[in-house]
Formats: C-alpha cells, structure tokens, sequence
C-alpha cells in the first residue's frame, strides 16, 4: 500500500499567483531525501498565437522589460483532415525525431510544453540544445514556441496517488492540449498531439469527452503530411511503432543479449569493489574485443565477444563485472572487422540463430568472492600471458552520434521496391552495422549516407538506426571530405550572421593607426597607449610555401655588448577577440584549425586568419612580442613581453629564408639578423636535445594536387629543412617563457600543456618484440634515457630501421594534453617530449584556441588589460581544456584520414611494388607499413596462401609461417622484417571503400 | 504553580478522601482534552503537534536516514528539546534516557530495507511549554506522529547480502508506517489513592509520582517513580503499583484507539 507524499496545498498569494508544493524523493547514495519545492502558478502566460486576442492583454514585460513575441502563425498548415493545425509534441518524438523537427520541410507551428523540455534536458542534454535553439531562432517558417504549462494556473496538474511521473507528465501534456484546443476553438485552430505512447492517445481519448483535439502516432501524422513519402523516410526505426502495424514486423522476442543490472545493483556494485566503470575502447583490429582502463588494474581490462561487449559501442562509459577465472584469456591475436563479420546476416531477422542464448543462470556470485576475483586478476595482470576478462553489464553513457557510413549491398533486395530492412557498415571500423529501415535503398547504394542511431534492444543482434541524409557518391571528392569531417566531428558550417558582426566594421580596410599617441585613435582605443611601436625592427616571418595565415614573425639584432636582442612577434588576435563575444564563443568550440590535404576548415573568420592578424608583409600590424636578451650561447639573460605593432620586412618560405641564409652575397641587416637565428636556433636545439628531448617520427606525407583539376598527383615524405627547425626552437622557447610567466601570475587557473610519461606497460610488447628480433631495448627510466636507447636502436643494414622504431615508440607514447594548472601538482607539469618542466601554446593563436587563453592571459600578467573572470575560474577553465583536447585530437584524426583518402586515390593510378616492414603479426595476418606512402595494411592469410589452415603463427617468436601462393617451400614472416609488398588501390566491394592494398611478393 | 498552605491541605484532602475528589472533576482515569494535528511539517516524514487544555505543548518530528543495520543496530533514536531547560538538565535527561528505553519494544523488523540496510528513525521532541510533568504529553505526540509517519518506498531489491545493492526509492510514493508505538501515563499518589494524568495543583501535593509504560495492550518495562514536587513527596504503599497498573491495563487500550483514529 503506498499513498502520496503530502495532500498538496494551494495558497492564493494574490492575483494571479498561487502557491503549491511540489513534493518528491531523491534518492541519493542509498539515502532518501524527501524534497519540498514551492511552485508559483501564474494567470499571465500567453497562448503566443498571433491569432489570438486574450493573450495580448494579459502579458507582462519581462525583466529586460521585452513583451513576449507572439509566434505561431493565424494561419497555420492546413491538412485534409486535420484543418488548420498546431502541433504538440511529447517527450519521446522529441528525443526520437529532433531531426524530424529540425526538417525544414515539416512541423510547422509546434507547440512545447515545458514539461517536455524539462524531461529532454533530463534525458539528453544535446538533444535538449538543439530544441532549445530551435524554439530560439525559430524563424518565420518553422515557428517552435515552449509553453510554459508548469507555470500555468489553467494547466498545472498535481500527481495523483500511485501515478508515476511519467504519467503525471503525460497528463500535464494532456490538459495543455486541452487548454490550447478550448483556447483557440473559437480562431478555428485545431490542436494534435503527436505521441507514439499508445497509451497516452488511448487516455487522450477517454478524457476528453469531446474530443477537443486529436492525437496521432507520429508515423500516421507523417503519412498525413503532402510530402509524406519523403518524411516518412526519415522517420527513427523504432519497433515499439505500437500501433502502426503497417511497418512492423512480427515481434519475437529472443533474448539475444543479457539484460543490463538494476541502477541499484550497479550503484551498489560500484560501492563496494564488484563493479567498475569506464570507458570502453574497441581494438581497431578486432571489433569484438574492447578493453577497458581501471584505476585498480595495472593494464586494462579486456572484454571479449559479442556477449561479454554487450551492445557497447566504442568509448561509452560502462560498467563491468569481472568473469570468472576459467574464461580469462589472452588479448586475441585474430582481427575481425565488422565488414567481413557475418555478411550473410539478414537485416530482416531480429534475432539470430541464438548463439549465446544458451547462457541458462550461473549461481549467484557474492561481493566476497568477486573481492577475491579482483585480487587474483591483478596479480594476473602482473605475472602472466592470460588477462582477465570482464563483461558489461550497464552502460552509463552512450556515445552515440550522428555516424556516416554506407548501405552494404548484399543485404539490400532488389526485388522490393517498398520499405525495407539494410544493413549499414560504418566508416568508423571499431562499431557494428546498423540496421535501418529505408524505401530507398537501391537508391542510396553506393552513397555515403548520414544515419542515426535510436536504440540497440537486448532482442536485436544489430542496433537499430534510421537514415539522416545523403552526402553524395562514394569516393566523390565532396562526399568524402564531408563525411570525414562529420566523422571527427569537426564544425565545418560557414561562420554565423552573429559571429561575423563581432567583426572589425572596417572589413579589409582596416588599418592600424600610424601614430600610437594620435589622441583620435586612443579615444578609440584607450590600451593603445600601451602599445610599444616596434615598426623600427627588422621582422620578417618563415613558413610554408603559399601560407596566408601567418601568426608568427621573428627578428633579431646584435646588442653592444656582444648579447643578442631576438623578438618573436605573434598576431594579436584578442585584439580583435574579445570574451564573452560571439564570435569568441564560436573559437572557443571550435578549438582548433583543421587542416585537409585540400581544404582548411578555419577556427576563426578568414578576414581575422588571413588577413587582420596575420602578419603579412609591407604592413603595419598589431601583434603581441617576446623580446628577449640572449647572450652567446643562447642562455636567457632577460625577457620581456609586450603588446606592440610591427612592420614585417619579408614573408619567406622554408626554402626561400635558406637560400637567403646560405647566400654569402647577402649582407644586409635582415639575413644578417636571420643568420643570427639560425645559429641560436642550433644552439636552442642542441639544449634541448642534451637535456632530454625526444626526436620521434611519424609517417609523415605530404599528398601535391594538380593545381588545375585538384586532382592528387603524387605522395611525398614532408622534408625538414634547418630554417624549419629555427622557426620552431624560437617558437618553443617563446612558449615556455610565457608558460612560467602566465603561471606566475595565475597559479590556479594558467593554459598550459603537459605531456606525461608513457607507463611502461605501453612499451612492453615493443620492447619484448626488439629483445627477441634484434637484441635491443628502450629503456624508460627518463626521457633521457628514451632518447639515448632510440639513438642506439640502429639496424647497421637498414636506415630506414631507427626511424620504424621510432613511429612505432611514438604510437606508445602519451598524448599531450591542454590542462589548467590547478588541475596538477606542479611536478606534474611537465613536458616529457619536450624535456621542459612547464609548457604552454602561445604562438598560434588564428588556429588554435589554447593560445588565445594564453594571449588573454599574459595580457593580464603583464598589466595590459585585466584578464576576464571566464579564464580566472576552475570550472570554466576545465571545460575550455576539455574541449579543446578533444578537437585538437580529433582535428588531427581528421587530417590524418583526408591524407588516408588521397594517398588511395593516387595510388588508384600507379600500382607498384615498395618496401614495406612488419610491424605486427596476428594469427590470421601480418600488418604492413609503406613508408613511401606512409600507409599501413593488414595482410590476411588468406591472402598470403592457398593452405590457411597450415599457417603456424608464433606468438613468442612474433612469427608467422605459412606456404605462400604457388610455393613449395613455407615462408616465415617476422615483425620488422624488411619486405617487398605490392601495393595497390582496391575498392572493398561489401563496403565500397577504396583503401591500400598490400600484397606479399 | 505556587499554593498557599491551605489551598495545599484542601487539595490533598479532597485527592486523599475515598472516593477521591479531584479539583476539576475528573474521573480517577480521566484525561485532560488534548489537541492533535498530525503531518504538519511537510519535509518529515511524520510529525505531530499536541496541545494540553492546561496550555502544554508539544511537537514532534520523525525522520528516516538509511543505515546499514549491520554497524548501527540502534534504529530508534530519540532527541529532546524542553523550552526554558537546559540540554542536560535533569528533566530533559530523564525524559530523553525514559524515551529511548521505552521505544525499544517498538519491533525494528518494520523498519528493514532489504538484509543489509534499515530505516533509522530520528524522533525529535520539542517541548514548548509545560505546565505539569510533560511524559505523558511528549509519549502521546510520538505516538501519533509514528502513526503518522510514512516512509520512501523501496523500489530496489530484498535481497542484497550476496551481491550489494544500494537501495533506491519511488520518486513519489510512500509506504504508511505501521507499528505499536508505546505509551507512557503519568500516575499522581495521595495517600492511598493513585489516579491518571495529574494537573499541575494535583502534582504540588502529591505524595508520589508513577511513570507506566504500555505497548500492544500491556503494561511493559520501565515502571518508575518520580517526584512529583519538591515538598511533599513521601513513600507509598506498594500496592499501588499493582492498582496503577491495572488502572493503565483498563484504559490505555481505549486511549491508543482514540489517538489511532485521528
């Protein structure tokens, strides 16, 4: 027997406002906590129809004293049979179909009740932004508005005894359509509430003895629409469609996957040791086999199967219990994609053939024993080959996004021509394939095409998604770059109205003042004054070759007493981006520039990137300058900081400022100053290399395009020249002086950047495959000693071997990540690369957000301007450092993959046999790398021989022995063995992706 | 309350005389009229509020706190606030030791969540104003106010002892308490009679006082004495007691329903 809380009491404060309680429980941490909320109910909340005449009497300004904006329109869509119409949408359409909402070509006039945003934001939060800014800048076409129903004295509900909130909610969304219905009756404007809750309508119905309004499923009001085939397509697949029996299929309801544990049980779990949480990361090479890092263990733990993942997608959050020890395993040496997995599958079936239903029920396991289970697992971890094992058993938080992909053509039936089930493979290689429902799908093969993921029940082997939109053709220039760019997640839509009026009014006109004490130009710009005119000094900038964004520029000037004056001048861009701006507000999400082989996506207007900061030649231009004093041997004597405007003299390329350098007939004070740079620059590295600097390497390549067809020519390896080196030492050293002084001056809150040391553990296969192969060792005891072990790793006949050993140490490594300095302990700041105890990005601030924190930041120190409460406040700071290491990974995912997509298309046309190195053998193939092209390739077994059964693989040895094509004798391929492979394009026919290649010769 | 000497004689006479006279009339068993509201305080989970006709008053809040009935096998804890009283003053001393002893007959079973963790109920007194011995008073306003109380619902499983759970609750719903709160009567002696609920005239001249306690209709541990007044306390024939009991034996059950039925 239950009964409610408390009998709710309303108050009557005074006209027009009343008083109620809103009374729950919150169950915290086991306890429970009885909540009291007072709630004011309001008689002055308008219908925001403009054809209504009540309303327009009894609002009330707001508190920036603005009336509100009557939205919805007088005359509305008009269906056959519906008449004219607004919508009311509940909770499930919206989490379900805000793309449906968002389509410019249906839902028009939709009403919001405030109960369902409230339960959007607790559901998801994006999906909660995206309505938000659809009810915000709704224009005259879609026109969203949120009522306010809660507040609402005519469509408040109190919850009933034994009523769950959900009803209560549903009830709420009722009598709003009910109050909007009686409202508007006499305007001829009907009301339908769209819901796919069968229940829901059926109440709907029985309450409304009039039937004031109409409820429809949002598939049947889909199909009412004139443009409904088009919209019907985009409808979510969902099966719990209830009703609308058209579409579904018969339900059969094989448990395929284990249920998920009650939130108490995991809560429980995670309380006292049984349970642990983390984020799964899929094995590229095998997507069945993820692993999961545990504070408590000393290597992640693995999880293996279908069963064991449990319908986890890469990188959610989830909890897993550990299995027992007789199904610990080592990590599988067998890759598996999900391309290749199954193809046979038919998307019609729900089910499978159930190959892990047979778990029947295992006897209950207690906390002790899963204590014990613990303890044994990470002394496993420590000692042996075997690796305990775990399985999920909740997932906390899904990582599901927008996913691009492309429909497989063995699952699509050509003779339907109607609706039917597809499977779609996903670009990402980590993730299974979704299944959609399309009646366009002969139509949509071969397209990249953008789907969305609804919902993956225990029932289903596959998770169930439904089709967004169409990118273009597969392998077309535009679809791909699209497609990557959607996949890394990287903003790449035009700059908004809002974000380009924060712009400077002048445009390209834009000058700097040529007198700094011109009093029109200070009572302009007050700061002015503290500018410093270093116009006089001769700067000049290096960069690539056709570079427009220029942030950096250098110069230098012997002093009198035999000491070096050098100065790195950077764009001043928090000149011209100021907090709490727009157009600060897009940087700051953006993070970061992100740089395709054809295309760069701006992290900031192109008139600011390319042309108001950046440092071009011939022009007066402000810029933010490190000027230090430098004596012989390239120690610090003094350093100064200071916002100033300068005059580069020249902008040269890598190759120019060489050949400038090495011109012995030049003597002018320019190059004699750029001589001067390079020489300190040498100095700087050879510092810093004796202290511990790594020099690591990855397969760089640089892919040159046709200028005229933008066609990919041919695939080159990114060469270095000293000046490229001499642009970087002085940028690292103007780095670290502004990381100590920005510390300095906010111990609490700096930008910096640290890179930690890898954990051993990152190197132990490495290192057991160098002891067996070659009898060498990386050692790790400081970065010193990386370093030096990198040096002696050299394979006398091969030159190529130091650099392989070097990429493949790379890949062990740590990332380097933005953070703010309250966030570690000092001895935690360093940069183990870089061999510098504190570190930070300061001299790229067009492309990179962290260094316009830094800007902001040093211009504080340093008195300029005061520095905004946004980068003075932990949390703030958090969330900055947060966003930007993501886009700063994901930027160079994406650039990496647009490199991947060309090097495939340049290879399409020259076919050739390389030299390739083994760097890992698996049971069923070896994996290859090219270095000319800077690909790598797994070569199956089933490539290398007609016997793939007699293939022995040797995990000790990191071997594999097979009998190749047409040979009598086997063959034996080892891990970093030199080898000749053919390389060719070829179009995977399941996925329609054109990747490398590799064959053994 | 302050008597003359002879207004003293005249009460204890009459209260002594057979059959006893009692200054307002009442009946040897009879109670003064009490006030009670009960669930008043919307953020506890029960509470009551009691007024006596002599001006007394009392309220008293129940709230609930998940422990783990493993560590802490204490689930009933009673805190006492008397208005114009020191924490450690005597009375208040008494009056919260008498109560904590009093509500262990109440059955803690009814108060276990699943096999680990249980409802621990904290019962808070506030005494107002009291003009006569104010036991009796606070027992009856616990009384209700467990009767009145309603606790989360638990929506998690029974059994956690194998493999923990924490316990998780219905967003709304409460469950209604249900157990056999005691009762304590404060009973006056004059000379050789013994009568129930004495006011404050009848407590300055009487010889003896007597605290009885009563749950699920029959008189329980503790059975004490007290002092009534600081001038006219005495010792008193034993059997008394034996009457005293019988007394609350007769009555209470009639008085648990009355407070019942609220």
């Amino acid at each position: 027997m239950s009964t409610p809380v408390i009998a709710p009491r309303k108050k009557r404060l005074s006209e027009g406002l009343t008083v109620t309680q809103k009374v729950f429980i919150r169950s915290r941490n086991g306890g429970a906590t009885k909540i009291i909320r007072e709630h004011y109910l309001r008689s002055d909340i308008p219908c925001l129809s403009k054809s209504c005449s009540q309303c327009q009497s009894i609002v009330v300004p707001d508190a920036k004293n603005e009336l509100p904006n009557f939205v919805l329109s007088e005359d509305p869509q008009k269906l056959a049979s519906l008449g004219k119409h607004y919508v009311v949408v509940d909770t499930n359409i919206v989490l379900l179909a805000i793309d449906l909402l968002e389509n410019p070509d249906c839902f028009f006039d939709v009403i919001v009740p405030q109960i369902v945003l409230d339960e959007v934001r607790n559901k998801s939060y994006p999906v909660y932004t995206r309505l938000r800014t659809l009810c915000r800048d709704s224009d005259d076409k879609k026109r969203f508005i949120v009522f306010h129903n809660e507040f609402n004295e005519k469509t408040f509900v109190d919850r009933l005894p034994n009523e769950t909130i959900n009803d209560r909610n549903d009830r709420a969304i009722r009598k709003t359509c009910e109050w909007y219905a009686d409202h508007l009756k006499s305007y001829g404007i009907n009301i339908v509430l769209v819901t796919n809750d069968r229940l829901n309508r059926e109440a709907a119905k029985k309450e409304t003895k009039e039937e004031n309004y109409t409820t429809r499923s949002l598939f049947k009001y889909a199909d009412m629409l004139p443009n409904a085939d088009e919209i019907k397509e985009l409808i979510p697949n969902l099966d719990n469609f209830s009703d609308s029996s058209d579409i579904l299929i018969d339900e059969k309801s094989d448990a395929t996957f284990p249920d998920y544990y009650s939130t108490s049980r995991v809560m429980g779990g995670l309380r006292s040791g049984g349970l642990y949480q983390g984020n799964i990361q899929i094995s590229e090479y095998n997507f069945l086999e993820g692993t999961v890092s545990l504070p408590r263990f000393s290597k992640p733990v693995l999880v293996v199967g279908q069963k064991n993942l449990n319908r986890a997608f890469n990188s959610d959050q989830v909890v897993v219990e550990l299995l027992p020890e007789s199904e610990w395993k080592a990590p599988s040496s067998l890759t598996l994609d999900s391309e290749h997995f199954d193809i046979n599958d038919n998307p019609d079936a729900q089910g499978d053939d159930g190959d892990f239903t047979g778990e029947g029920t295992t006897a209950v396991v207690s906390d002790k024993q899963r204590r014990l289970l613990a303890k044994e697992a990470i002394l496993a971890q420590k000692s042996k080959k075997i690796q305990p094992t775990a399985k999920v058993v909740s997932i906390t938080r899904r990582s599901w996004r927008q996913y691009v992909g492309q429909i497989t053509p063995s699952s699509v039936d050509e003779k339907i021509n109607g609706i039917q089930n597809v499977f779609v493979i996903l670009m990402d290689k980590c993730l299974p394939k979704i299944r959609i429902r399309t009646r366009r799908a002969q139509e949509l093969l071969g397209k990249r095409i953008v789907i969305s993921i609804d919902s993956w029940p225990a029932n289903h082997k596959y998770p169930l998604g439904h089709f967004v939109r169409d990118l273009g053709d597969v392998e077309s220039t535009e679809a791909e770059t699209e497609a990557l760019l959607l996949e890394h997640d990287v903003e790449y839509r035009p700059f908004s109205k809002k974000v380009l009026e924060c712009l400077p009014s002048e445009g390209h006109d834009w000058k700097a003042p040529v007198q700094l004490d011109n009093a029109d130009e200070l009572a302009k710009d007050p700061l002015l004054a503290k500018r410093r005119d270093l116009r006089d000094k001769l700067i000049c900038s290096i960069d690539p070759p056709g570079c427009v964004d220029i942030d950096d520029a250098l110069h230098a000037k012997k002093l009198p007493n035999g000491n070096y004056e050098v100065g790195v001048h950077i764009a001043d861009v928090t000149h011209f981006v100021k907090t709490g701006t727009a157009l600060d507000g897009e940087g700051a999400s953006r993070g970061t520039s992100v740089y395709l082989v054809d295309k760069r996506i701006d992290m900031l207007p192109m008139l600011l990137g390319t042309d108001l900061c950046s440092l071009k030649p011939y022009v007066d231009r402000f810029a933010f300058s490190v000027i230090w004093e430098l004596d012989q041997d390239a120690n610090i004597v003094n350093v100064d900081f200071m916002k100033s405007v300068i005059k580069s003299r020249e902008a040269f390329s890598y190759e120019q400022a060489q050949l400038r350098i090495d011109d012995p007939n030049q003597t002018d004070e320019l190059t004699l100053g750029m001589r001067a740079l390079l020489q300190l620059s040498i100095k700087l590295k050879q510092k810093r290399l004796d202290s511990g600097a790594l020099n690591l390497a990855s397969p760089e390549v640089k892919v040159h395009m046709d200028s005229e067809t933008a066609d990919p020519g041919e695939v080159e390896i990114k060469k270095l020249l000293a000046t490229n080196s001499l642009v970087e030492e002085f940028m690292l050293l103007a780095n670290i002086s502004v990381a100590r002084k920005i510390f300095d001056a906010f111990p609490q809150t700096a930008m910096l950047r640290r890179h930690a040391a890898p954990p051993s553990t990152n190197f132990e296969t490495l290192n057991e495959m160098l002891q067996k192969r070659k009898n060498m060792h990386i050692s790790l005891e400081s970065s010193k000693a990386l370093a030096d072990s990198l040096d002696r790793c050299v394979d006398p006949k091969d030159e190529y071997f130091n650099t392989l050993v070097r990429i493949m140490s790379t890949r062990c490594m740590m990332a380097a990540q933005y953070f703010y300095s309250g966030a570690y302990s000092y001895a935690d700041f360093k940069h183990y690369g870089l061999a510098v105890d504190i570190y930070t990005h300061f001299t790229s601030p067009i492309r990179r957000y962290c260094d316009v924190v830094a800007h902001r930041q040093l211009a504080g120190a340093i008195g300029y301007e005061p520095l905004s409460l946004e980068h003075r406040d932990k949390h703030k700071m958090d969330m900055i450092c947060k966003n930007i290491n993501r886009k700063h990974r994901n930027a160079q995912f994406a650039g990496r993959a647009s490199i991947e997509y060309y090097v495939g298309q340049v290879m399409r046309n020259n076919e050739s046999i390389e030299t390739g190195y083994v760097i890992k053998v698996f049971n069923n193939g070896v994996v290859v790398l090219v270095p000319k092209f800077g690909v790598e390739g797994l070569i199956r077994v089933e490539n290398l021989t007609d016997d793939v059964e007699g293939a022995v693989f040797d995990e000790v040895e990191f071997k594999l022995t097979f009998k190749p094509k047409g040979a009598a004798k086997t063959r034996d391929v080892y891990v970093f063995q030199k080898v000749d492979v053919q390389v060719k394009s070829v179009l995977d026919p399941v996925t329609s992706k054109r990747k490398a290649e590799l064959l053994l010769v | 309350m302050t008597l003359s000497v002879a207004e003293k004689s005249y009460l204890y006479d009459s209260l002594a005389s057979t059959p006893s006279v009692r200054p307002d009339g009442r009946h040897q068993h009879q109670f003064r009229p009490i006030e009670i509201y009960t669930d008043f305080l919307p953020s506890s989970n029960g509470s009551s509020r009691i007024i006596a006709s002599d001006g007394s008053e009392c309220i008293v809040s129940v709230k609930a706190k998940v422990v783990d009935h493993s560590l802490d096998s204490d689930l009933l804890q009673v805190e006492i606030d008397i208005a114009g009283e020191r924490d450690d003053s005597l009375i208040t001393e008494s009056c919260t030791s008498l109560f904590n002893k009093v509500l262990r007959s109440i059955d803690t079973k009814k108060l276990q969540l699943t096999k680990k963790y249980s409802f621990k109920l904290f019962i808070d007194v506030l005494v107002l104003s009291s003009n006569s011995y104010p036991v009796s008073l606070i027992s009856f306003g616990i009384y209700s106010a467990l009767n009145s109380t309603a606790l989360p619902k638990l929506v998690s499983n029974f059994d956690d002892l194998e493999v923990e759970e924490l316990p998780m609750f219905h967003d709304y719903d409460l469950v209604p308490l249900e157990v056999n709160a005691p009762l304590v009567f404060v009973l006056a002696v004059v000379k050789n009679n013994i009568f129930i609920d004495p006011a404050a005239n009848e407590s300055e001249v009487a010889n003896n006082g007597l605290i009885v306690s009563w749950s699920d209709g029959k008189v329980i541990a503790p059975i004490r004495t007290i002092a009534l007044n600081e001038t006219n306390t005495k010792g008193f024939n034993p059997q008394l007691i034996q009457q005293g009991i019988k007394l609350v034996d007769q009555y209470a059950e009639e008085i648990a329903k009355a407070l019942t039925n609220l």
